[in-house]
């Protein structure tokens, strides 16, 4: 069962075409990778899932009705730490949590239950400027976590931290995964699209170049690895 | 909304450099610069301009009088070149004494003797008045007169010139036994019928300069937070925001009850702090109020400049230009009416920044007009990025 729908989406900034009818669907309680060279509308695309930004042509559904009527169960986590780092992680959630209108002693054990899950309780009193990398890109996942969504929409969320911190994220968001979250996410890094998702969806010049399992797409080109699709996709 | 208004305030209490700017160096330049001013009370002397329309003794000698009068630099010339001066802002006032000034004192007519210009704002000139009035004019209405009508009227008459004499003293004594008295053409530009001691020009001075310096804190302040505020979109926290059911209404309300109230508090803090070490007379209340309304109305306006210059960098950069464009502006818009009752300079720059017509509700107007355009134009050039985003 799909959660969302993109039906023949368009979208222009000024003159310039970056979709052109977009059509796809994201399976529920499912992982899907959005991969694609630099400016193919991948980012674009995902903040159109989100209700972010309006479209020109087209129709966005969420499980069979208005996307509008989605709010409070989407989470987006964008392609920047959304994060003020002169407060502490701790008040940082507290503001996202405020604005979702969970307040008082309800935050404080939503905000250590999610601290929990990701692992971050430790420096969670101490300003975000001084965490590494990969804790702050821990903490821009688990602002995302508060309202407990029921889909969770990320841009490039590991873009940048090593591969002991990346896979530090890849299994949390396993972990989110089984909860029963769908997750949708961008990503430049095959490996971790390989590791994480089911489906994948290839997006190029603002069209779908190609989308499915990722195992069949695999068998489909006969290539051993994700790497090597991507390659040959991008040179068709 | 008051999600954000505690989160503006947090932001703020946490920010070390904020924290200097806006609440502790106000308060030691405030201090400084009120001891600075206390101490040079001495030699502090104010320029009026003396047109004399008249040119008869008694106008001659009460200029020469206020002229060696230490508290004045007296420019005596024609009306035209002490307009001039008073629109360079070089002097005060002006004071004319009107032809036919020594005529009507002979005749014991005392209204319509003296007419004073000067810029409207300008607190100094009716503190002149009050000192010209009080320690000049009570001698010409008395002695002076006197002596001339002794002197020059009636002099073949001697029972006429008794009779106008008693009846001369007569209304003389009125006028000292009435301490309300004072010249009826001069009342009329006093706010204040009251006597100020001797040092009020000085106070003015004072309170002037505390509120300016209040002022300036308080711009920079406001402009500081909310340029802060363009955080929220170059870290895309604003998507955040936007997932959750803020809509850009409760988002830009938040941002300036935010930034505005923590700026209010610090204020209110400062003028308790003028009243009790600076100036014990201050009326603290009145302050209060119309900064309070006047940070509110700055805030949308400087709110209203980040949503028009976008990044923090080109605003700063854009500050000289904008202090420019007000100033330019200001004297286009500059409307100035010399009229023998009232002197109005209004400029678009007091217009924007700070409205004192001297009457509260005046100013109320002024301020809640203003107020509503910023609000309007704040929500009609954000409204736009806040929904499309730089996505
Ligand atoms: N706010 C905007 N105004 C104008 N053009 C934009 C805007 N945002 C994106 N674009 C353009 O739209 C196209 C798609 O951008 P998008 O950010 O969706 O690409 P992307 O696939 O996410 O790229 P990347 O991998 O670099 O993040 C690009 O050509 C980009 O220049
Ligand atoms: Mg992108």
């Amino acid at each position: 069962m799909e959660i969302i729908k993109l039906e023949d989406i368009s979208k222009k900034y000024k003159k310039e075409k970056v979709l052109n009818n977009l059509n796809l669907s994201i399976e529920s309680g499912q992982i899907t990778g959005i991969i694609g060279p630099n400016g193919a509308g991948k980012s674009t695309t995902l903040s159109i899932m989100a209700d972010l930004i309006p479209y020109d042509d087209g129709k966005v559904t969420y499980r069979g009705s208005s996307i509008k009527d989605s709010k409070g169960k989407i989470g987006f986590i964008p392609q920047e730490i959304a994060l003020y780092d002169s407060l502490s992680g701790f008040e940082n959630l507290k503001f996202f949590a405020s604005l979702y209108g969970i307040k008082g002693n309800k935050a404080k054990d939503r905000i250590s239950e999610v601290c929990q899950y990701v692992g971050l309780e430790e420096k969670i009193k101490s300003k975000v400027k001084t965490y590494s990398g990969g804790m702050k890109r821990r903490l821009n996942i688990t602002a995302a976590l508060l309202n407990n969504p029921e889909l969770l929409i990320m841009d490039e969320p590991t873009v940048g931290i090593d591969i002991i911190a990346r896979n530090n994220i890849i299994d949390i968001l396993k972990k989110v995964n089984k909860q029963g979250i769908t997750i949708v996410f961008t990503s430049h890094y095959m490996i971790e699209i390989e590791k994480l998702c089911t489906y994948i969806i290839f997006i190029k010049n603002g069209k779908i170049v190609e989308k499915g399992k990722i195992d069949e797409i695999k068998n489909k080109y006969s290539k051993s690895n994700l790497e090597e699709v991507y390659t040959l996709l991008n040179n068709k | 909304m008051l999600s954000i208004l505690l989160l503006r305030l947090k932001l703020m209490i946490t920010n070390k450099k904020l924290l200097l700017i806006c609440f502790i160096i106000p308060i030691i330049v405030l201090l400084i610069t009120g001891k600075t001013l206390e101490r040079s009370n001495e030699n502090l002397k104010l320029s009026i301009a003396v047109v004399d329309e008249d040119n008869s003794r008694i106008t001659r000698e009460t200029i020469k009088k206020i002229s060696k009068n230490e508290l004045f630099i007296v420019k005596e010339s024609n009306f035209e070149a002490a307009e001039k001066m008073l629109l360079r802002d070089d002097i005060e006032g002006v004071y004319v004494f009107k032809k036919g000034f020594e005529k009507n004192i002979k005749i014991g007519k005392t209204d319509n003797l003296v007419q004073v210009h000067y810029l409207q704002g300008n607190y100094i000139a009716p503190a002149v008045t009050d000192i010209i009035t009080s320690n000049f004019m009570f001698d010409i209405v008395t002695e002076k007169t006197k002596l001339i009508v002794e002197d020059i009227i009636y002099k073949e008459d001697s029972n006429k010139s008794q009779e106008f004499n008693s009846k001369f003293n007569e209304r003389v004594q009125t006028i000292h036994k009435d301490e309300e008295y004072v010249l009826p053409i001069i009342t009329e530009y006093m706010n204040s019928a009251k006597q100020d001691d001797k040092n009020s020009q000085v106070k003015k001075l004072m309170k002037n300069n505390a509120v300016n310096i209040i002022l300036i804190f308080i711009m920079l302040a406001v402009l500081m937070n909310s340029m802060y505020t363009r955080k929220d979109y170059n870290t895309q926290i604003i998507t955040r925001i936007k997932m959750s059911s803020c809509t850009y209404l409760k988002y830009t309300v938040g941002n300036i009850m935010g930034i505005s109230i923590p700026v209010i508090i610090t204020t209110l803090i400062q003028i308790l702090f003028i009243k009790v070490f600076i100036l014990k007379d201050v009326n603290a209340l009145y302050l209060m109020f119309i900064f309070s309304i006047y940070i509110i109305s700055f805030t949308i306006f400087a709110l209203l400049l980040v949503n028009i210059f976008k990044s923090i960098q080109s605003i700063q950069a854009f500050i000289p230009y904008i202090i420019l464009i007000l100033y330019i502006l200001g004297s286009l818009g500059t409307n100035i009416r010399i009229l023998p009752t009232y002197t109005i300079q209004q400029s678009i720059f007091d217009y924007l920044l700070f409205n004192d017509y001297g009457n509260i509700l005046t100013n109320l107007l002024y301020q809640l007009i203003n107020t509503s355009i910023y609000f309007i134009a704040v929500i009609t050039t954000g409204y736009k990025e806040y929904q499309y985003g730089n996505y």
